[in-house]
């Protein structure tokens, strides 16, 4: 595909050909071309199709192409090892336009058209939401990758599992114990005004009164403001830390504004990568981050204790020891979150191994393999570190990161256990009939 | 909804028109425009667009006539037969990246069709054309194979009546473009396919019908807009002759436009505008759609097809009230509809300017992706072109210095865009209105229109985008 991987099994590529041959043969039988909904079943020497959701265009494009460039190192990897069952595995990458519409859209084309055994990979929250109950309908197992709660608080179904990736509200509670420690007790969180900055508001404040601290302001920050110089006066002067989560084009002006106003004294500072996400620690501007600290959901930069499973992973998706593309230094990729889509495919590797899966008609028993799943030890096949799977909730909790950044690098302060992540069971899916 | 879009801060990575690919995969630049002093560029820019309006108001008429007079430099040989060989190549490659579409890979990043035609054709192709001349003539898909199945002579079933103008292009364009901007996923391979290989019949189903030229040039609006574009470069090959002058001469020198003509002059700078509008902060804050939380383009289906025919409509109606009143300054009764035609055409460049600036971004990635295609067109793991191991970058809109020149490049081009348009526009109201004060006069708000345009222009580049 796009982004070549350097090394492919020698029988992926004949399976490629097969697959391109019987495609050839379908120019025959205009039933067959894709788009004019042909039906043909998979046959047991067929590759496993993986349709890859991806966002191609949209608001999470430069996402997509993160997701992209690991997904397909990750199948060149599976099919290194001999791919799935002894079957090659193969990417069927369809747009999805982060557009929830369009994300149902290219579900029914996986069931339906490229006869797909599962489909996996999308990220933003709303395509999840939009696609999942489409999944559901399909009977089709929809792996995201979307580290929202929306899997683990119950509102999606059973065909819908998260199992590569941590969700937001396990992310956020398992800050608290180190900022409530390290940092300050008084906390004053700057977010953006929706959802998003909501859910960091409403998990945090709770979870620092755990602490034994306190949010002891919320400064909401409208989507659309593109300088912030009149809310930092409403932080209060007794804050230890203050906790931003600001996205938009506008988070570089919201940094260097944000250096403007303290000055060389300021409170303790703690926010998400989420906010610098692909862009450079070092970019000018962002000065004035020295010392302070992100959550990453996977540590950018390659740390000192570095294990063999990152420095592999960094090799065969191409990244350098910054976290950027090994063949231009200033393409930042998303580190924190792209291992997501690795370690989703080898679970579901693992879990088509676990039921011998052979065909659509184990899509169940793949369901049920994965719910059966608990711990994932710190492996090439999970890179970002160990994992525990809650089968009922659908998602997986594991290690988080706290950098901080020195010399306009991230390094790692602080790792947190799984069970700091943890939260009682909003939902059981097992429960929920097929 | 959107519960967990924190990966919005990727607003740093998405600037998103609603057109395909091409202007969908771009760009993480947007902090970084942010802290570019822009206000003081746009004054800059702006000052260079009034500073041409004051030097073509001193400039002797003599001088502006010279401007754009043009220079012979050789004798173009007549390859008028070769061009039904090649359009026939044209042909040939279209079909065979229609049935890429249909077969080839799903990824609209990793298949040549939907890369062909957004970035290849319509983002980079459109540009060449208009600085290089007449390419598309060798290229195009369509009169080749009519020839050689109808004729050279074929004649026509029916006449396209005259009085439809060019209304048919200007109709057929709008609808070309709401598809692109309100479709679900106009890079889908096999939806993009069947519409390509749809839009070759119904076009050669018309050139049978209508007569080869006449609906080309009439009804096909690519083909019309791209010989609207390629008259705007220096070089020109013009009865037997190679003639080069300023950028615009032979646009000068073309037959006075009829109104439908003249309207879809507009039409491209409407539409190229509003495609550029609609992914503002400003925009989405009247649609009530929070920036940071694009709903997608299912969302805004509505609003966009109602904003392209509205920014077109507001275009229009203040290009032509400019010209209206222009007419009473001047004092001297041109009828309107000949201001109004030789006047739109000086909209040209503009139109071309904009086009360049606005998916500058979106080419410099989409073509990686092409390039990389083009080694692999089937995903198969296949380097045809020998390019090893071949990664996507976007690392240029993640530095200061090369988010700085992207965008005073783009700057450059709408500036400069608008400079040749209030040249051209003060040269063509020289022919309409005899010269002199009166030919000044009448430029007082088309001129004004034109520094407004630029500020808009500039605005655009350098407001947050959000969809």
């Amino acid at each position: 595909m796009t982004d070549k991987t350097p090394t492919r099994a020698p029988f992926t590529r004949r399976a490629a050909l097969a697959t391109l041959g019987a495609t050839g043969a379908s120019l025959a039988v205009p039933g067959l071309l894709p788009g004019l909904g042909g039906t043909a079943q998979a046959q047991s020497g067929d590759p496993i199709k993986i349709g890859f959701q991806v966002h191609r265009t949209g608001i999470g494009a430069a996402y997509g192409r993160w997701y992209d460039r690991t997904s397909q190192a990750a199948v060149a990897r599976i099919n290194d090892m001999g791919g799935i069952n002894g079957r090659p595995v193969e990417l069927v990458s369809e747009d999805d336009g982060t557009d929830p519409k369009r994300g149902a859209e290219v579900l029914e084309k996986f069931a339906n058209q490229s006869n797909c055994d599962v489909a996996f990979g999308t990220l933003f929250s709303h395509v999840v939401i939009g696609s999942a109950p489409r999944a559901a309908e399909l009977k089709l197992p929809y792996f995201v990758v979307s580290e929202g709660h929306h899997v683990a608080s119950g509102m999606l179904n059973r065909y819908t599992l998260q199992p590569g990736i941590t969700d937001v509200k396990s992310q956020v509670i398992a800050m608290a114990p180190f900022v409530g420690d390290n940092l300050g007790k008084k906390v004053t969180m700057m977010f953006a005004d929706f959802a998003f900055g909501h859910d960091h508001r409403d998990f945090f404040s709770e979870a620092i009164k755990e602490q034994g601290g306190k949010v002891i302001k919320m400064i909401a920050i409208p989507p659309t403001e593109t300088s912030f110089t009149k809310y930092f006066p409403q932080i209060p002067q007794e804050t230890e830390v203050l906790y931003h989560v600001m996205v938009g084009p506008a988070v570089l002006t919201f940094v260097k504004e944000m250096g403007e106003f303290f000055g060389p004294s300021r409170p303790e500072i703690f926010g998400y990568i989420d906010s610098l996400e692909a862009v450079s620690i070092d970019s000018p501007g962002l000065e004035f981050l020295e010392g302070t600290y992100f959550w990453e959901g996977n540590p950018r930069y390659a740390q000192t204790d570095q294990t063999e499973f990152d420095k592999a992973f960094r090799e065969a998706v191409g990244v350098d020891d910054s976290g950027a593309s090994i063949t231009d230094p200033a393409d930042v990729s998303t580190y924190a979150h792209m291992f997501g889509c690795w370690e989703t495919l080898n679970v579901i590797k693992a879990g088509m191994e676990a039921c011998n899966y052979q065909g659509p008609e184990d899509r169940q028993a793949l369901i049920e393999a994965v719910e059966a799943m608990t711990e994932m030890p710190a492996s090439m096949d999970h890179p970002q570190g160990d994992k525990l799977f809650n089968g009922k909730t659908h998602q997986v909790f594991g290690v988080q990161y706290i950098s901080k950044v020195e010399d306009g690098m991230l390094k790692v302060v602080h790792t947190t256990s799984i069970e700091d992540g943890f939260y009682p069971d909003e939902v059981d899916y097992t429960t929920q009939p097929f | 909804m959107l519960v967990y879009a924190r990966l919005l801060s990727l607003w740093l990575a998405a600037l998103i028109g609603l057109l395909p690919s091409v202007a969908l995969a771009h760009a993480s630049d947007q902090g970084f425009v942010l802290l570019l002093p822009t206000e003081a560029y746009i004054l800059s820019g702006c000052l260079a667009v009034a500073l041409t309006v004051l030097m073509s108001a001193v400039l002797p008429d003599a001088w502006t006539t010279r401007l754009f007079t043009s220079l012979r430099l050789g004798t173009v040989p007549d390859l008028h037969r070769l061009k039904t060989v090649t359009s026939c190549l044209g042909f040939a490659a279209l079909v065979g990246l229609v049935w890429l579409g249909m077969t080839g890979p799903r990824d609209p990043l990793g298949n040549l069709l939907p890369l062909t035609i957004w970035t290849l054709w319509w983002a980079v192709f459109v540009v060449v054309q208009g600085c290089c001349g007449d390419l598309w003539s060798w290229i195009s898909p369509f009169h080749g194979p009519h020839r050689v199945l109808l004729g050279p002579q074929a004649r026509p079933l029916l006449r396209l009546p005259d009085r439809l103008g060019h209304w048919p292009a200007v109709a057929i364009f709008l609808a070309a473009m709401i598809f692109a901007f309100t479709d679900l996923a106009p890079d889908d391979p096999a939806r993009l396919a069947r519409v390509v290989a749809g839009y070759w019949l119904v076009t050669f189903a018309a050139m049978t019908l209508f007569g080869r030229n006449d609906w080309l040039h009439r009804g096909e609006p690519f083909t019309l807009l791209l010989t609207l574009f390629a008259s705007l470069a220096p070089l020109q090959g013009r009865a037997g002759a190679w003639r080069f002058g300023l950028p615009g001469w032979c646009t000068l020198t073309l037959p006075s436009p009829s109104i439908s003509l003249a309207v879809f002059c507009l039409i491209l700078l409407g539409t190229g505008s509003f495609d550029g509008l609609n992914e503002t902060f400003w925009w989405l804050a009247r649609l009530g759609i929070n920036p940071l939380e694009f709903p997608g383009r299912s969302a805004v289906v509505l609003p966009g097809i109602l904003g392209l025919l509205g920014v077109n409509l507001l275009l229009i109606a203040i290009f032509a009230g400019c010209v209206w009143l222009g007419q009473q300054l001047a004092g001297v009764p041109v009828p309107f509809a000949a201001a109004f035609g030789r006047l739109a055409l000086s909209i040209l460049p503009i139109a071309l300017g904009y086009h360049l600036a606005h998916y500058l971004g979106g080419v410099l990635v989409n073509s990686q992706y092409a390039l990389a295609a083009l080694s692999d067109p089937f995903a198969r793991g296949d380097d045809l072109l020998g390019l090893g191991q071949f990664y996507v970058t976007t690392g240029f809109f993640n530095t200061r210095d090369t988010v700085r020149l992207l965008w005073l490049t783009q700057a450059g081009a709408i500036v400069s865009a608008h400079v040749l348009a209030v040249l051209m526009a003060h040269r063509a109201a020289i022919d309409l209105y005899g010269g002199g004060r009166r030919a000044l006069r009448s430029q007082i708000p088309l001129s004004a229109f034109m520094i407004a345009y630029t500020l808009f222009g500039l605005w655009l580049l350098a407001s947050p985008r959000g969809a």
